[in-house]
């Protein structure tokens, strides 16, 4: 079940009626009611998974209770590896085992040592990255003794498996959302007409940019051969726009459902492409990811390598990246990937600016020159690795770089007109919105009621009629 | 939440308002210069053009892949191009064709390999714009599993009205438009045009769906009580396309054996070099129609000769 189909919206319909006016007064039924939802949207996907999300669930929540309880510091270690061990095994098997057998009969064959072993092919279990990394963070605070391990296993099953974002993110962390679940909820208006404001957001980002932008994209990455650069240039800045607005669309909208059942769940950007460097842009991007990242690989990387001075820092940076790039997907493009954002921190390590972050152009309507050149080269280096993002294999990649950067990067260019007409609509709403949550989080608010009404009416009108067919979101994928 | 409720409702009912609107608004310039409306004159040459007809009955395959001429010439009957184009269904194509078959005609069906597969035979948003646009009075005709494939594109129909380019800007395509088609049918204003890029099928979606199979048992039974013979051909693919989705053109080809249809040729006689296709799978340039139409002719003699058919 996507949220964009008829499916969900008469699922989110009658969820919403019977959570608020059949369990509301009772706030473990109205808990069993959320996880029993959320097993049905999983469901919807692929049953067969459902019994592996439960199975980690019950694990980990037995295990955050003994570990609690561990009297000594091995004991506590030893349910702690096993928890980790579970859930991260279950993600290297599903999503990385193919890739480790694929390489390593590659590593051989470099030496002309041919073997016998074969790929598995398993299914990717639809969420399973989202759902392992908030089962580890459970993990690791109650270790760390920064929570408690939650008692009501509804609670902690509802945590695991919360449908706005279980399949893909926000990665919630124990201490945001748990709480949450344990506190009676009541309706808020305010919330509630901020969150669909949000999913109206989502929905245009969604359909009416990235759908637009896919059949551009592959058009021009899957002949990348016989185009010319400036295309190549044009698609990879296409691409690019088209995975924020995919990705962030659905964020957008997971927000936005779950603020109309009455849960705030963890922001996952802040506007990324009017960052001024890059630091500033991996702390607006993906939020929930590179939060998590910084908290549970860097800083205890950092920490560790805190005797090699900076060079423990950019080594930190470098294997934290890494690990994200790989998080992404099974593929050395992601290794690539992680590989070159964190050679990207290098400079700013160097000079001591890693932590340096202002709001661009605060109060004004337009950049100042050494804005526009600091957000146009972080741009410019977030465009061009996307295309290892994006590329089936590195050679790929570099293949399309050594075509990119050739003389017919000058020459005339397929141009997409209406396609480029509705991103600088798009980059324009978000440029105006920067200082909200959501680009049109505030825009309209002051408006008279018809005004606003009829600005929401325009917006539900262009997804309609200029949204693009139809396609599954790229994060579904990892 | 009462407040909230209240005001859901009565936005609700505002959208409603003006997806009524949008309903009950003609078409707009733009869709009347589209090549939807070419149906109403291929209804017409249905209606009208004398017997001995041959009718050829499919997806843009047809439209965009036949000269008929060639047809008339030869095999001295009166060809009927009444193909539209995939969004529209062979289902609803084949329903409305029906009415107007005569004694002895013979009909070619060429259903693109695609709409054997998942519920695309029952049409997509093509459809709901000619049944709304084009032809209303079909509107009551539609099959239920037409209504559930089309009915998730009426907001997008309503308020397309209201879109200031459609009204604004006549625009008509140099190839896809309501002049498109010559007498019998054919469109052939890209006979003349250089080759655009060709762009080859990416995708079937869906599992093989038996009952388009079943529909078209359906068909071949409702046209022999007409007195009126059905073949089916295939589509003419570039080889990038054929060889994408050979493992499924092969299926379709099969199981329209174990009916036992009539077919002309096979999938892999009319895989077309790609110097003779057009712009997308199926559509053919004029050299491309010609070869088509040749094989389809020697193809259509086998058949009548083993009938002993007088031509």
């Amino acid at each position: 079940m996507v949220f964009i189909s008829i499916s969900f919206v008469i699922f989110f319909l009658v969820f919403f009626f019977f959570y608020w006016f059949v369990f509301g007064r009772n706030l473990r039924s109205q808990n069993l009611f959320v996880l029993a939802g959320s097993y049905l949207f999983y469901a919807w996907w692929d049953w067969r998974f459902l019994s592996l999300l439960i199975g980690s669930s019950l694990l980990s929540f037995l295990l955050g209770i003994h570990i609690e309880k561990a009297t000594n510091e091995r004991r506590r270690r030893i349910l702690l590896y096993l928890g980790l061990l579970q859930v991260l095994g279950a993600l290297l098997i599903f999503k990385y085992l193919d890739f480790f057998i694929v390489s390593f009969v590659d590593a051989f064959s470099i030496f002309d040592i041919t073997t016998d072993i074969r790929t598995i092919n398993l299914i990717l279990p639809v969420g399973i990255s989202f759902y392992t990394f908030r089962i580890i963070s459970y993990l690791l605070d109650i270790n760390s003794g920064k929570i408690k391990p939650t008692a009501d296993w509804v609670v902690f099953f509802s945590y695991v498996s919360f449908f706005p974002s279980l399949i893909s993110g926000p990665i919630d962390r124990a201490q945001a959302l748990i709480p949450q679940l344990e506190k009676k909820r009541t309706f808020d208006y305010d919330q509630a007409t901020d969150g669909m404001r949000q999913i109206l957001w989502g929905l245009f980002k969604k359909i009416v940019v990235a759908d637009n932008c896919v059949n551009v994209v592959d058009e021009i990455f899957d002949n990348y051969l016989n185009v010319p650069a400036s295309s190549l240039l044009l698609g990879a800045f296409i691409y690019t726009i088209q995975v924020y607005a995919d990705f962030s669309g659905y964020s957008d909208m997971a927000i936005g459902f779950s603020r109309l059942i009455g849960f705030n769940i963890t922001r996952n950007f802040n506007f990324p492409f009017f960052s001024q460097n890059i630091a500033e842009y991996w702390r607006s991007w993906h939020i929930s990811l590179t939060t998590w990242m910084t908290e549970y690989i860097f800083t205890p990387l950092s920490f560790s390598f805190r005797s090699y001075g900076r060079t423990g820092l950019i080594l930190a940076i470098l294997l934290n990246f890494i690990l994200v790039g790989i998080w992404h997907g099974a593929n050395w493009t992601f290794v690539l990937f992680g590989l070159l954002h964190g050679c990207y921190f290098i400079p700013l390590i160097l000079r001591g600016t890693i932590n340096t972050s202002k709001m661009t152009a605060k109060s004004k309507l337009l950049p100042s020159l050494v804005e526009l050149r600091n957000i146009s080269v972080t741009f410019a280096l977030v465009v061009l690795t996307n295309i290892i993002f994006r590329a089936e294999s590195i050679f790929q990649a570099f293949s399309y770089f050594s075509r990119m950067f050739s003389p017919s990067l000058f020459a005339g260019t397929y141009t997409y007109p209406r396609l480029l007409l509705i991103i600088a609509l798009f980059l324009s709403v978000e440029w105006l919105g920067r200082g909200q949550q959501y680009a049109i989080a505030g825009l309209a608010l002051s408006w008279p009621r018809t005004a606003r009404w009829a600005f929401y009416t325009v917006v539900i009108m262009l997804i309609f009629v200029i949204g693009g067919k139809q396609h599954q979101f790229i994060y579904f994928q990892f | 939440m009462k407040q909230f409720l209240k005001r859901i409702l009565h936005f609700t009912f505002l959208l409603l308002l003006i997806f009524m609107v949008g309903m009950i608004l003609p078409a707009t310039p733009r869709v009347s210069e589209s090549i939807l409306f070419v149906k109403n004159d291929k209804d017409s040459l249905l209606a009208n053009v004398d017997s001995p007809r041959i009718i050829f009955l499919g997806a843009s395959n047809l439209l965009l892949g036949l000269n008929s001429q060639i047809i008339h010439d030869s095999l001295r009957l009166n060809p009927i191009n009444a193909s539209l184009f995939w969004g529209i269904g062979l289902i609803y194509m084949m329903d409305n064709a029906i009415n107007y078959i005569k004694s002895g005609d013979i009909v070619v069906v060429s259903s693109d390999y695609s709409e054997f597969y998942g519920e695309l035979a029952y049409g997509r948003e093509e459809l709901l714009w000619t049944v709304l646009d084009v032809s209303p009075s079909s509107i009551m005709k539609l099959r239920s599993e037409q209504w559930l494939n089309i009915f998730r594109f009426l907001p997008s129909y309503s308020f397309s009205k209201f879109a200031l380019t459609e009204w604004l800007f006549k625009y008509e395509n140099a190839i896809y438009s309501r002049n498109s088609c010559n007498r019998y049918g054919d469109m052939y204003t890209h006979w003349g045009l250089a080759k655009p890029k060709l762009v080859p099928l990416k995708k079937i979606a869906g599992d093989f769906n038996s009952s388009i199979i079943d529909e078209l048992v359906k068909f071949q039974t409702r046209l022999r009580e007409k007195d009126s013979f059905l073949y089916i051909t295939f589509p003419a693919y570039d080889s990038a396309s054929f060889q994408t989705f050979k493992t499924k053109i092969l299926e379709v080809e099969n199981e329209l054996k174990k009916k036992h249809f009539a077919l002309l040729g096979t999938p892999y006689r009319y895989n077309v070099p790609d110097s003779l296709a057009f712009d997308g799978a199926g559509h053919l340039t004029k050299e491309g129609c010609d070869y088509r139409t040749r094989l389809l002719i020697e193809d259509l003699k086998v058949q009548m000769r083993e009938k002993h058919w007088v031509y």
